[in-house]
């Protein structure tokens, strides 16, 4: 931030006043905070069962996808369903594009890692062929689709702002998923797939079945947010619909801890930061991509925590592990 | 003529006192044993030896000089070299390559110079290695040459060997006291950890035995007896036999008909075992580690497909019956081999462990949801049945001491009243007191009416637990003896793979000669 | 797949004029692949090194990327390609630290943090070549020269190949054959794969596991550096944002295709590149196939690779997992 000139604390202070203070500034951060929470809510999942989805990109915009499909080409629908069923388009291609890396993992044992990552190119690369191609609105200056139907477009959640329901679609996915891993057995099976395949196995819990699920969830929920940024946001399908929300999800899993709580007020956090950012770069000139370094660092800074914490904790532990002998007889 | 003493050698781990002022001479050409049950600090006290740690009081003194190690190749420079119990070569190495790692940093490599110069060595030392095979592929017996080779070639005059015959064939076993009467003859001095007395009272000169960190003395081979030793060892009277009631046989619970079991390479690990069980006996599985027991144990849990032959449960036919469908309907309990890989969920509650089989049954759940009170009584109930010494029931078991872990896994398999109990290896690593408590929690089953299938690789184990011995021997039963009358050269013939008959002995499998 | 693209288009012409021609073509067909590779090249063997030592590195994206980025600007601020190469060598290596002191001391998740420096490397590139040249892309940067071969270049065909190329080229022929000595004719190499499969047993043989992991992680960023430096030095002569576009990633897949083996991994990012060169030979061609199935085409080609060998491809044994030296415990 010095090396642009502006004042850090100015810019900072700026950065959070408009996006948490600002009614307006809050539907904005709301808007950010959407998709970040579905997707990192996905990849959260997908990380309880020892998958590392990095596909997100690729799943968001395969589910504006679909979305897109079902708001542009399905007419006549009322909004109590053609909301619901364009969701559920967005819902099924993120998860194809989960699903395919996950069925690859649990069958073939290729390593998430790489698919994941390769897919989002391939996705990105479908979805521009798709918004230049069959589904561009002709004569438009920059490639983007018509807008869809006005029965699939979400409905405005804060009045008088421009946050759209996306987020309470990311509040409930975070609701549900937290109490399926507190008192669900399937959140049970996927936490024992999750911290030790082997005694999985032992358990009956059928591994490869496990994986797939979650990796498909998991992108299904990517889906979703690309869905609601679609049907919420622009109300078009365009090239590039996330600025990067698919790696900032996978910092905002990381740093959550485990818990979807976490997971929530982390996403916040960086909704909060790219709404902030928009307006520094209006108002003390500095480029919006520091956010990209911004999100680099944090994600430094709480891996080198966990690190540091794990090793305070073996440190902990096997000093216990040493008392035991005179515990037992 | 002191070689090496120890004097007043202290070690601390936080608060806990490993080793307590251990004083310890060792004459040169001598084969010295340190004899001690786990925890007592032995190996602790080698790794101090060997450089690994380094001592917080005392000192260590070589041909009467005090000397100080910084690490273990500085150990290995002044002439002091440990042989570990798990073996320190890289599987996808050469033997020449395993050798002269960490020696050679040159431009050039040139391994076949190496080669010959390692296999004269070998020669001379007599212990037989082909330098450029790949020590994965070698025999357990052979990779240990390999590690003693290592150290040679490096020059010690001391060689440190830590449980070395844990995982050897009797047969390897004498070679090995053969090569280390030899080395001792040739003025090296050996120190031999172990807790196997019968082993120490043929091989060594002098035993010293620890106890709680502390010396609790130092015999000369041929002054005391076997019981002696043990009283030493624990501190109180051993009992050698558990006192096992006769068998009170029921209905026959399992049986199985030339099973056949591939391993995860897609070789055939059984190859074509058929016994039965019956109720209130334990069917001892005696053999070196490697012979197919895992894959059998395997097998009747429903791990691992059957290429082959039937399973029966109480007259029913379970064969293709999936893990899933066993946990579901059958009453088997499994105690695994490994239980921090296998049969835990080392990040998990004690609770959440418990209930790893039966999450998904009334009254631990129903329609998916847990019902948390069950469970909660569940843990409970194990936890005093079962004697889990804890300072809170919400500990994670990876906060447990093996011996307690082991218990959470024995609350979880035995407290349905399983028809049939598995139990690979249950007294691995853990202590006499913990080991004495799972036998006879073992035995009570048995007395309950529980048909239980014993794996070990520790012959005393077997032979004192069970009713009847099944020899494994690649992957087929050489024979099974009645472990009342059988004897150990009975038992130990049959660990090389001869069935005993009236004259002569002849080799169960037609396949490769064993090469040793 | 070479083979199967040189068919391709040298079925192409009938007459012998268009044959001519076509050999044409497929030299510069030859040579965009080559050029196309090289970046992946550097970066896949610089994943090799590392890896070979027991370190996943995911973040050779961001070593990619800052290497393209050092390499223009300091190409620009000293007025010569190889000033930039040595500036993308040195940042690069220091990318690679990074990398070493997360995984080797901290014993970070290796993968969270080759996450966070492809996060950080495409943050802060973009962010600077805003500040420092106003916009998103740099001026036209100076030239590699390109080294020839005096007579051996004059061969028809194979001359302009394999005799005709800049001075990175070379050096990655002579990184292949240093790199295969190094790792399995040298003592040293053979400490970087014991430390690799099993660290207990280099470790007890008085080798200095986190030494070795770092010195080989450090060599990785150097790499990755050096062929990012080519990706915009090279032939497309200047940096944009995110220049590296993926290539990374293609470069770990070539990694596993290629077994860790030096050689075989070279190949297979020859395999990829050209792959990519066939893409813009197409889209030169005219042909009306919409130009993002062919940029889809690398990644496709990285995926089914793969897939198809998938569980038959085994890393490093201890690959992964930080080694903790046993101090406390026993």
């Amino acid at each position: 931030m010095i090396l642009t000139g502006a004042n850090p604390l100015e810019a900072y202070s700026i950065l959070f006043r408009e996006s948490l203070m600002d009614y307006y500034g809050i539907g904005n951060t709301l808007n950010r905070m959407a998709p970040l929470l579905l997707t990192s809510c996905g990849v959260l999942l997908a990380l309880k069962a020892g998958q590392l989805n990095i596909g997100g990109e690729g799943q968001i915009h395969m589910g504006g996808l679909g979305a897109a499909i079902i708001g542009l080409y399905v007419h006549g629908l009322p909004s109590f369903i053609h909301i619901p069923l364009a969701l559920f388009g967005g819902f099924v291609f993120g998860g194809i594009w989960g699903g395919i890396p996950g069925y690859l993992k649990a069958v073939r044992g290729v390593n998430e890692v790489i698919t994941t990552l390769l897919l989002n190119y391939i996705g990105l690369n479908i979805v521009s062929y798709m918004v230049q191609r069959p589904m561009i609105e002709l004569g438009a200056a920059s490639p983007f689709t018509p807008v869809i139907a006005d029965s699939a477009k979400l409905p405005i959640f804060l009045p008088g702002s421009a946050a759209h329901a996306g987020i309470s679609l990311g509040l409930i996915t975070a609701a549900i998923l937290g109490s399926l891993f507190h008192r669900s057995t399937l959140g049970y099976k996927i936490e024992v797939v999750g911290q030790n395949p082997v005694a999985a196995r032992y358990a009956g819990i059928s591994v490869s079945r496990i994986i797939m699920l979650v990796m498909a969830i998991s992108g299904g929920l990517a889906g979703l947010a690309g869905a609601s940024e679609v049907m919420g946001l622009k109300y078009r399908l365009f090239e590039v619909i996330s600025p990067g929300y698919g790696y900032e999800a996978v910092a905002i899993a990381l740093l959550s801890r485990g818990s979807f709580a976490g997971v929530v007020m982390t996403s916040l956090f960086f909704g909060a930061l790219r709404s902030g950012v928009n307006v520094l770069q209006r108002e003390a000139g500095i480029p919006f991509t520091i956010v990209y370094a911004i999100q680099g660092l944090t994600v430094l800074f709480i891996a080198i925590n966990l690190a540091v914490e794990h090793k305070v904790l073996t440190r902990m532990t096997s000093r216990q592990k040493e008392l035991k002998p005179v515990e037992i007889k | 003529m002191v070689y090496l003493r120890l004097k007043g050698i202290t070690k601390r781990f936080g608060t806990f006192v490993a080793n307590n002022a251990i004083d310890l001479d060792v004459n040169s050409g001598e084969i010295h044993a340190i004899l001690g049950e786990n925890g007592a600090g032995k190996t602790t006290l080698m790794n101090i030896l060997s450089g690994l740690y380094q001592p917080d009081g005392g000192q260590i003194y070589l041909q009467g000089r005090p000397v100080r190690f910084s690490s273990s190749s500085d150990a290995i420079q002044h002439g002091i070299g440990m042989i570990h119990q798990h073996f320190m070569l890289v599987p996808q190495l050469s033997v020449t390559e395993n050798i002269i790692l960490g020696t050679e940093f040159g431009s050039k490599l040139n391994l076949r110079q190496k080669a010959n110069e390692i296999e004269l060595m070998s020669r001379n030392y007599n212990l037989q290695v082909d330098p450029t095979a790949i020590v994965g592929n070698l025999p357990v017996g052979t990779q240990q040459r390999v590690e003693i080779l290592k150290v040679l070639y490096r020059g010690v005059k001391v060689l440190i060997l830590d449980e070395p015959t844990a995982v050897l064939t009797p047969s390897e076993v004498e070679s090995l006291f053969i090569i280390l009467r030899q080395l001792a003859a040739t003025n090296h001095t050996i120190l031999f950890i172990s807790h196997k007395l019968d082993e120490l009272l043929d091989l060594c000169n002098r035993v010293t035995v620890l106890r709680r960190g502390q010396v609790a003395e130092t015999v000369v081979n041929g002054s005391v007896s076997k019981a002696e030793l043990a009283k030493l060892m624990v501190g109180r009277d051993v009992l050698f036999d558990l006192q096992k009631p006769p068998p009170n046989l029921g209905t026959d619970v399992l049986q199985v008909r030339n099973l056949h079991v591939e391993d995860d390479r897609h070789l055939a690990a059984i190859q074509g075992i058929s016994f039965g069980l019956r109720a209130g006996e334990i069917l001892g599985i005696a053999g070196v580690d490697g012979n197919g027991q895992r894959e059998l144990a395997d097998a009747i849990a429903g791990l691992r497909h059957i290429t082959q032959g039937t399973i029966k449960l109480e007259g029913v036919e379970i064969t293709h019956w999936s893990a899933q469908q066993r946990v579901r309907q059958l009453k088997i309990g499994y105690i695994p081999e490994d239980r921090q890989k296998i049969g835990l969920v080392m990040s998990f509650s004690i609770s959440k462990n418990l209930i790893l089989k039966t999450f998904n049954q009334f009254p631990f759940s129903r329609h998916g949801i847990f019902l948390f009170s069950a469970i909660q009584t569940n843990t409970h109930r194990s936890i005093e049945q079962f004697d889990i010494r804890v300072t809170s029931e919400q500990l994670k078991v990876n906060q447990l001491s093996g011996g307690n872990q082991q218990k959470v896994v024995l609350a979880r398999e035995l407290s349905g009243n399983p028809k049939l109990i598995i139990a690979m290896q249950p007294c691995r690593g853990l202590d006499v007191g913990a080991t004495e408590y799972v036998q006879r929690q073992l035995l009570a089953e048995r007395q309950r009416g529980a048909a239980i299938l014993y794996i070990s690789t520790e012959l005393e184990e077997v032979m004192m637990m069970s009713d009847r011995i099944a020899m494994m021997y690649r992957g087929q039963f050489v024979d099974i003896v009645d472990a009342a009358t059988t004897t150990r050269e009975e038992i130990g013939l049959l660990m090389t793979g001869n069935r005993r008959t009236n004259t002569t002995t002849d080799l169960v499998t037609t396949s490769l000669i064993e090469t040793e | 797949m070479m083979i199967l693209n040189s068919v391709v288009l040298l079925t192409f012409p009938l007459t012998t004029e268009e044959a001519l021609q076509s050999s044409v073509q497929f030299i510069d067909f030859v040579l965009a692949s080559i050029s196309l590779s090289v970046p992946l090249a550097f970066a896949a063997l610089g994943g090799l090194w590392s890896e070979r030592s027991g370190v996943i590195n995911i973040g050779l994206e961001g070593m990619l990327l800052s290497g393209a980025f050092a390499g223009a600007v300091g190409a620009l601020w000293a007025g010569d390609a190889i000033a930039g190469l040595l500036f993308a060598i040195v940042v690069g290596g220091l990318v690679g630290l990074l990398h070493a002191y997360l995984c080797v001391t901290l014993k970070v998740n290796q993968l969270v943090s080759g996450l966070a420096i492809n996060l950080l490397a495409i943050g802060l590139t973009s962010f600077l070549v805003r500040v420092i040249y106003g916009e998103g892309i740099t001026p036209r940067l100076p030239e590699i020269t390109t080294l020839n071969i005096p007579l051996l270049h004059h061969i028809p065909v194979v001359g302009p190949i394999f005799f005709q190329q800049d001075l990175v080229v070379y050096a990655l022929v002579l990184l292949i054959i240093v790199s295969t000595y190094i790792l399995y004719s040298t003592g040293h190499g053979l400490a970087l794969r014991a430390v690799g499969d099993y660290p207990k047993a280099a470790d007890s043989s008085g080798i200095n596991v986190a030494f070795v992991r770092y010195v080989s992680v450090i060599a990785s960023g150097c790499l990755s550096g050096l062929g990012g430096a080519y990706l915009s030095l090279g032939h497309v002569r200047f940096f944009t944002e995110n220049i590296s576009a993926g290539k990374g990633f293609i470069a770990l897949a070539a990694l596993i295709f290629g077994r860790w083996n030096p050689v075989a991994t070279v190949l297979s990012c020859l395999l990829f590149g050209s792959g990519e060169a066939l893409q813009l030979r197409i889209q030169a061609l005219n042909v009306d196939i919409p130009y993002q199935f062919l940029t889809m085409l690398p990644y496709v080609i990285a995926l089914l690779a793969l897939v198809g060998l998938a569980g038959r491809s085994l890393p490093p044994t201890a690959l992964g997992i930080p080694y903790i030296k046993e101090e406390a415990g026993r």
